[in-house]
């Protein structure tokens, strides 16, 4: 729906209402001059959740279960940085086993969200950018593309299965709570997730081909997309981005400045905004503006040597589109190479010797404590912060979801495009569809912005 | 047929729970017509035969997509627990002031059928795959879903002993023996008043059930029945300690039970009134 909004006293705006395609609900709002040119295009978040006030007297052994479901795709992420807070308010340290198995829980779960997000969200755009919009989603694809979508499909059913062997359900699962992990892996588990994962190599090379020739058959739609200007950021173990965070990075798209800001720091750092057109709160982090978090953030720091498939695909990337990849479409290729980095890093933990034998959990007491964590999920850094009382129950929380640290990139990507696609009051279907392309290229899900 | 789906206060779980099921349903929704889906770029609500509804009603904005989809829809199967029950996020929500042109929010969320006419429920967080898929066939189909009428217990592959355990704990894991009851543990598991047909899949993974099916057949079907008595009774015919001790225990326990579906007196009035043909997730 594209509605025209004329407000006497107001700003004459156009709604475009839904953003189809993403986690949550939200519309895009073109905002104009009296003169009838593009002011500026925002984002509006049309949910809010208030997960952080439902756990609020809750005992700190629901909080991680209750604040999964905040999001489907991100679950399992806000569920193991909610046990990272407490334990670290309690004082917690759980066996190395443990945290083996959350990792390889969380890289699995990195795939298979990317994968799904690929799939249904992001493909259509791709495989499909020239289409009817009514045909231009999962199912055009299928009538076109059959075999494609069936090697997707498989790869994702691959992690999906491994996820089920893991820890019983790939959404929304018990598996991680205060304290470790619900229950150990056998051998023979890890053989059938070694296995399902093993098998579908192949295709994930396919799939990695088939994205660059995606990208390249249609290299205007990187064209047209805005260079990136500001910062990148990375939660990072030795310079490498790591899911989880003990400090994060910075860098700037356009030059070599780079500010490394330990845990606390970071947290300390963050500057909240409260905006009455949206349900989201922005963050800036020590007032530097805007900054992108996510998959494109991630891959620009590399991976590393000691991912080796990774680290050529990502050598290879950027040969093709230099370095930093610095355009917001630049985040597909970005999301792929996350899926090969997360195969392998997957397949690297089943390896270790200690995932098989070790002990899954300590017992934890209820105390008071204040305790923070800061992790990657699959559209960008989350921090959770938790206060405990004596009894252990909580005494305030607070989240910081990925979208309240692109909103401002993002807005600044709509506007650029607005102003370069729009003429008049006038919003055609075309131009509609460019702007929401423009707005799932930040995977900007709003289920974790407003949680 | 036309089959559509519908978000409404919806972490987006129950959706990618259908789709979990792969090809197989991308096929079957192919063949029928998809009029509006989030997946979809349909921006007005049109008429469908049957349509899945994903989560609860927490802001006006809701209200207005539920009452439009009540209108255009034959048949409507509210999925997952925030549809059939208003889930987690029946407990509150943030009532943000000074905001413009914004949905307003409501203080609760409530289920879906508040205000409308549902078909079938399917509750979870989110349901099993394979329960959205057979439901979503039954009603396209016109024939009776399977109906889970036992509980999770029935799925469990650990064994109660009747023996108390050492002590008690409110962590939702840590059962080093994989065999024994999660409660011969000493972990509050819901597994003994829940709805089945999950596989078992957290208790049989060692992490404790925490209702998320909402309260069994046997649970709604009288008023003598609650989940919580009910709850206080396995206790203790799986421990042998005596009720009133079990009930000492879960004395500051009570919001334990009632994540997904707040209070008896909540859970009970709609569900139990359709017992028992459209029960069937």
């Amino acid at each position: 729906m594209i509605e025209l909004v004329l407000e006497e006293n107001s700003a004459d705006r156009v709604r475009i209402y839904p953003v189809t395609r993403i986690g949550g609900r939200a519309d895009i709002e073109v905002i104009f001059t009296p003169s009838h040119e593009v002011n500026e295009a925002r984002f509006r978040a049309l949910k809010n959740r208030n997960f952080e006030g439902i756990v609020q007297g809750i005992h700190y052994s629901r909080v991680p279960l209750i604040l999964s479901r905040i999001c489907a795709s991100c679950g399992v992420f806000h569920q193991v940085a909610s046990c990272l807070a407490i334990e670290e308010a309690l004082g917690v340290e759980i066996p190395p086993a443990a945290s083996l198995l959350r990792e390889l829980l969380l890289f699995l779960s990195l795939a298979s969200r990317h994968l799904y997000r690929m799939i249904y969200f992001d493909l259509p755009d791709y495989a499909l950018p020239m289409s009817d919009p009514h045909v231009r989603n999962v199912f055009g694809i299928e009538k076109i593309e059959q075999e494609v979508l069936s090697k997707l499909i498989s790869v994702k059913r691959a992690f999906s299965t491994s996820l089920e062997i893991l820890c019983g359900f790939s959404i929304h699962s018990g598996f991680s709570f205060p304290g470790g992990v619900s229950s150990s892996l056998s051998e023979e588990d890890a053989s059938r997730i070694e296995e399902l994962l093993g098998g579908c190599e192949e295709t994930l090379k396919e799939v990695l081909d088939l994205s660059e020739m995606l990208i390249k058959r249609d290299s205007k739609i990187i064209d047209s997309g805005r260079p990136l200007r500001g910062f990148y950021m990375s939660a990072c173990r030795s310079e490498r981005p790591s899911l989880v965070g003990e400090s994060v990075t910075i860098n700037s798209f356009t030059s070599e400045e780079n500010l490394i800001l330990e845990k606390r720091k970071f947290i300390s750092a963050l500057e909240r905004e409260q905006l009455t057109w949206t349900f989201i709160e922005p963050v800036t982090v020590a007032g530097i503006q805007p900054v992108l978090t996510g998959a494109l953030a991630r891959a620009n720091f590399g991976f590393g040597a000691l991912l080796p498939w990774t680290e050529i695909e990502s050598k290879r990337f950027f040969e093709q589109w230099g370095k930093p990849l610095g355009r917001e479409f630049h985040s597909f290729i970005a999301t792929n190479l996350e899926i090969i980095w997360a195969w392998e890093r997957a397949r690297q933990i089943l390896r270790e010797a200690s995932i098989i034998k070790g002990e899954t959990y300590v017992p934890v007491e209820s105390g008071k404590g204040e305790g923070a964590a800061i992790l990657e999920t699959p559209s960008g850094i989350a921090i959770h912060e938790v206060v405990l009382d004596e009894k252990g129950n909580v005494k305030s929380y607070m989240i910081t979801g990925p979208l309240q640290i692109n909103h401002a990139m993002l807005n600044e990507s709509l506007t650029f495009v607005a102003k370069d696609i729009v003429s008049g009051l006038e919003i055609d279907d075309q131009a509609a569809q460019r702007l929401k392309f423009c707005a799932r290229a930040f995977n900007p899900c709003v289920n974790c912005g407003t949680h | 047929m036309y089959i559509s789906t519908f978000e409404l206060n919806s972490c987006g779980g129950c959706l990618e729970s259908l789709l979990d099921v792969g090809e197989r349903v991308l096929n079957y929704l192919s063949k029928h017509e998809v009029s509006n889906s989030s997946l979809v770029d349909a921006s007005n609500i049109v008429p469908s035969d049957v349509a899945l509804v994903f989560g609860g009603i927490a802001d006006s904005e809701d209200e207005k997509i539920a009452e439009e989809v009540s209108r255009a829809t034959r048949k409507i199967i509210a999925c997952g627990s925030c549809a059939v029950y208003g889930g987690i996020p029946a407990f509150g929500l943030n009532l943000r002031a000074g905001l413009e042109d914004l949905p307003r929010v409501f203080e609760n969320a409530r289920p879906l059928d508040t205000c409308m006419t549902i078909e079938y429920y399917i509750p979870g967080c989110p349901p099993p795959s394979h329960i959205i898929f057979e439901v979503l066939k039954a009603c396209v189909e016109g024939y009776s879903p399977i109906r889970f009428d036992f509980t999770v217990c029935a799925e469990c592959g650990r064994r109660p002993t009747r023996k108390a355990p050492k002590s008690w704990s409110c962590s939702t894991g840590g059962a080093p023996d994989m065999d024994l009851c999660l409660i011969n543990h000493g972990l509050f598991c819901m597994g003994p008043v829940t709805r089945g047909g999950c596989h078992a899949a957290c208790p049989n993974k060692g992490a404790v059930c925490i209702g998320c099916r909402g309260p069994s057949d046997v649970v709604l079907s009288s008023e003598i029945h609650s989940v919580y008595s009910d709850f206080i009774h396995y206790l203790s015919s799986t421990t042998g300690i005596r009720s009133e001790n079990a009930e000492k225990i879960m004395k500051d326990k009570y919001e334990f039970l009632y994540l997904f579906t707040r209070r008896d007196h909540f859970t009970r009035i709609r569900p139990r009134e359709k017992m028992p043909s459209d029960f069937v997730g």
